[in-house]
């Protein structure tokens, strides 16, 4: 059997603080409590955009605690650590008795903690096969022990699941060192990939250092499509992998459908317009149906085709809200018309006959132009997001195991006395006293009906 | 024609009814109230759920075709239901009537929330690209398993507190089942929603990874989903190992669910990337 128990000395003083369950429960506490600040001043901005909101006092107080970057903070780091070594510790030293319960050989027939006590009319013989057949009914393991007064028996089942207790507590222990492992040997970049050209470098999140990938990533398109409120439906980039200059690998990837390719997963997660310098504008006439194109770009000033009113493009909105729909990109402009004060027009880029609705002579739509995109790419590599899931999984089932099932124990005592039987009946579980408790008078009512109906 | 927002405004009514009728079994002591409660519970858990399933058929006719777990409303409706399930589990398996009293209210209140409230729009929206994906309905489901025995493990907590107040024996506290039985039914709830919680963020790791390559990125919702984690792990660690029973246990259930419920509502305020829901 192994037996790992406290040393002495001092390294058994710090096996005493790390063993204890206090420990536990103020370090999970501790950890609870301190990540709410991290909720609340949000992380890894800018120091000037902390000063701003908080004050220079405030920043030089915060910063000092690392609460802007909290969840990398040694301190925290310093709690997980405990966290982990108290599990480690409390894991080892119940190791040997947890075992021991485990694959125990011998059966124990002292008495456990839940008690029902009967007498009974019956001989010890006649009960035996009854508390035998009961037992069978609920149990896999019996284990019967004459002697000369009478006979005692033991049933068990689930003893393994006390074994939940190990799976729990390791896997926290395994996806913790998984994401140590990730966060050591991963990569974490971007790159941005014009339309029709190729990337073979990417640069790291946290610093912004260039890493350059032994492939190249080719973006053959980027397209998004929308729903009809205007809203986007999905981003779509069609890639290539170039080893070489030779198409190794191919897919269009999604949001949620990236592409993997030697370890790297390539996803879907920004995109951008390469901006034309100009861009133009339709005006037609409402009762003509003259159409002029002029062109315009931001900041700059166009008369109308008849020379009597002139617009402004004050900018171009990537994603713009009108009566609460977003609409996507939009032509915000300033009208001005002699004598009258300016007014603003927007002009949705996918809805050329939104102005339509501002009745005006002349109805301006953005004319439909070829724009060319960029798609922004995640490049990633986890080499320890396999030992984050495995520790995922042994979680899940060690919590369903510690929850739902038990260990149950049923001792079962018989002795004769000079008017039939003694009969004590007794139980234990792991989880569910009361459930047990029923079991325990509903097994004592079967040797005395009377007391226990 | 009858439409999912009619069904769902009737099962708020219907819910409403439920907490009368169990109330008013506790005060004046009418068995039958809360056997007419359970009965009418049902009633109103099936036009729930035929108001989710036809919501999910009208998004499909909408041509937006989306499990209907995507906005404050559909979710609120959806916490109702699976705490409504729990519930009539719960009274089923441990044969205790009485104690829907403290926990058919939160069915209630949860949808009357979703459809009284001016701030939530039971308008059937298109999913955005970041929500596209099959890890949703496992997701929303197991987490809202995990909330729901929270809730019904905070209703029990008050319950026990107030049992516990109660030094007249005769009186309405002695209608309420024994404190070691709301003891053990909460800490069961616990349990019960400890591991669904589990699940449910585990999912919402393995689904982040798959949409952006990082399973964990300390957003407000996931660390506040921990937060809870870990509260409701002290109070587990604190029952098992310290032995820890009745009040206190209450307390930190108590305690826990406010977790719950800022995870829920009160993340919203902060930025993030579950802003949506």
């Amino acid at each position: 059997m192994i037996s790992i128990s406290r040393p002495s000395g001092l390294p058994g003083q710090v096996w005493d603080f790390f063993v204890s369950v206090r420990l536990t429960v103020a370090t999970l506490a501790l950890l609870a409590f301190t990540s709410i600040f991290g909720t609340l001043i949000p992380q890894n901005q800018h120091p000037a955009d902390y000063i701003n909101a908080y004050g220079e006092f405030f920043f030089r107080f915060f910063n000092v605690f690392d609460l802007f970057n909290m969840y990398n903070s040694w301190w925290y780091r310093l709690l997980m650590v405990t966290l982990t070594l108290n599990i480690l510790i409390c894991s080892l030293n119940r190791l040997s008795p947890t075992l021991k319960m485990v694959f125990r050989r011998k059966p124990a027939f002292n008495r456990l903690s839940i008690r029902e006590e009967a007498d009974c009319e019956r001989s010890a013989r006649e009960l035996r096969t009854i508390v035998e057949n009961r037992l069978s009914q609920t149990f896999a393991k019996i284990h019967v022990q004459e002697d000369e007064k009478g006979f005692s028996a033991f049933a068990e089942k689930g003893a393994w699941t006390r074994l939940g207790f190990y799976a729990i507590h390791l896997s926290i222990i395994i996806l913790l060192f998984g994401a140590l492992l990730g966060s050591i040997y991963g990569i974490d970049g971007h790159v941005n990939v014009p339309e029709g050209t190729s990337a073979g470098t990417i640069r790291l999140r946290n610093s912004g250092a260039p890493v350059p990938l032994d492939f190249q990533i080719q973006c053959n398109a980027f397209n998004i499509s929308y729903y009809k409120t205007g809203a986007v439906r999905e981003f779509r980039s069609s890639l290539t992998i170039l080893e070489d200059g030779k198409a190794v690998s191919e897919k269009e990837i999604i949001v949620n459908d990236p592409l993997k390719y030697k370890g790297f997963t390539i996803y879907q997660s920004s995109y951008g317009k390469l901006k034309a310098k100009t861009q133009k504008l339709n005006f037609t006439n409402r009762a003509t149906g003259e159409k002029v194109e002029k062109e315009i770009s931001v900041g700059r000033t166009v008369a109308f085709p008849d020379g009597a009113r002139e617009l402004t493009l004050k900018k171009v909105a990537d994603d713009h809200t009108l009566m609460g729909q977003d609409v996507g990109e939009a032509y915000v402009c300033e009208l001005k018309e002699d004598g009258k004060t300016p007014m603003e027009v927007i002009l949705p880029t996918r809805f050329p006959s939104f102005d339509k609705m501002r009745k005006g002579e002349w109805i301006i739509s953005v004319a439909r132009q070829e724009n060319r995109f960029y798609t922004g790419l995640a490049v990633k590599k986890d080499p320890g997001v396999w030992l984050v899931y495995a520790g995922f999984l042994m979680l899940i089932a060690g919590c369903f195991i510690s929850f739902f099932m038990s260990h149950q124990k049923m001792v079962i005592g018989v002795k004769e006395t000079p008017t039939g039987t003694h009969v004590s009946v007794s139980g234990t579980s792991t989880r569910n006293r009361i459930g047990m408790k029923k079991r325990v008078r509903e097994m004592a009512a079967i040797f005395n009906p009377k007391e226990y109906s | 024609m009858m439409n999912s927002s009619m069904l769902l405004s009737i099962t708020t009514f219907v819910y409403a009814f439920v907490s009368v009728l169990y109330i008013g079994a506790w005060t004046f002591k009418k068995e039958f109230l809360a056997k007419l409660g359970m009965a009418v519970l049902i009633c109103g858990f099936a036009c729930n759920t035929a108001g989710i399933g036809l919501r999910w058929v009208e998004s499909y006719q909408m041509g937006y075709g989306h499990a209907p777990f995507s906005n404050m409303y559909e979710s609120l409706v959806f916490f109702s239901w699976t705490v409504a399930a729990l519930y009539i589990f719960v009274e089923f398996k441990y044969r205790e009537r009485i104690i829907g009293v403290f926990a058919t209210p939160l069915i209630f209140l949860a949808i009357a929330y979703a459809s009284l409230s001016p701030n939530i729009a039971d308008k059937i929206s298109p999913l955005i690209p970041a929500l596209k994906s099959n890890w949703l309905i496992g997701h929303v489901i197991t987490c809202f398993l995990g909330y729901a025995g929270f809730a019904v493990a905070f209703g029990f907590s008050i319950m026990y507190l107030v049992r516990s107040e109660g030094k007249d024996e005769k009186g309405l506290m002695a209608r309420l089942p024994s404190s070691a039985v709301i003891d053990e039914l909460t800490y069961q709830m616990v349990m019960f929603g400890f591991l669904f919680l589990t699940i449910g963020i585990i999912t919402g790791a393995v689904w982040a990874n798959s949409a952006w390559g990082t399973y964990w990125s300390w957003d407000p919702k996931e660390t506040w989903s921990l937060i809870t984690w870990l509260i409701y792990a002290t109070l587990l660690h604190l029952r098992m190992m310290r032995g820890w029973h009745g009040k206190k246990i209450a307390w930190v259930s108590i305690l826990g669910f406010m977790a719950v419920l800022f995870t829920y509502f009160g993340v919203n305020l902060l930025p993030g990337l579950h802003s949506y829901a």
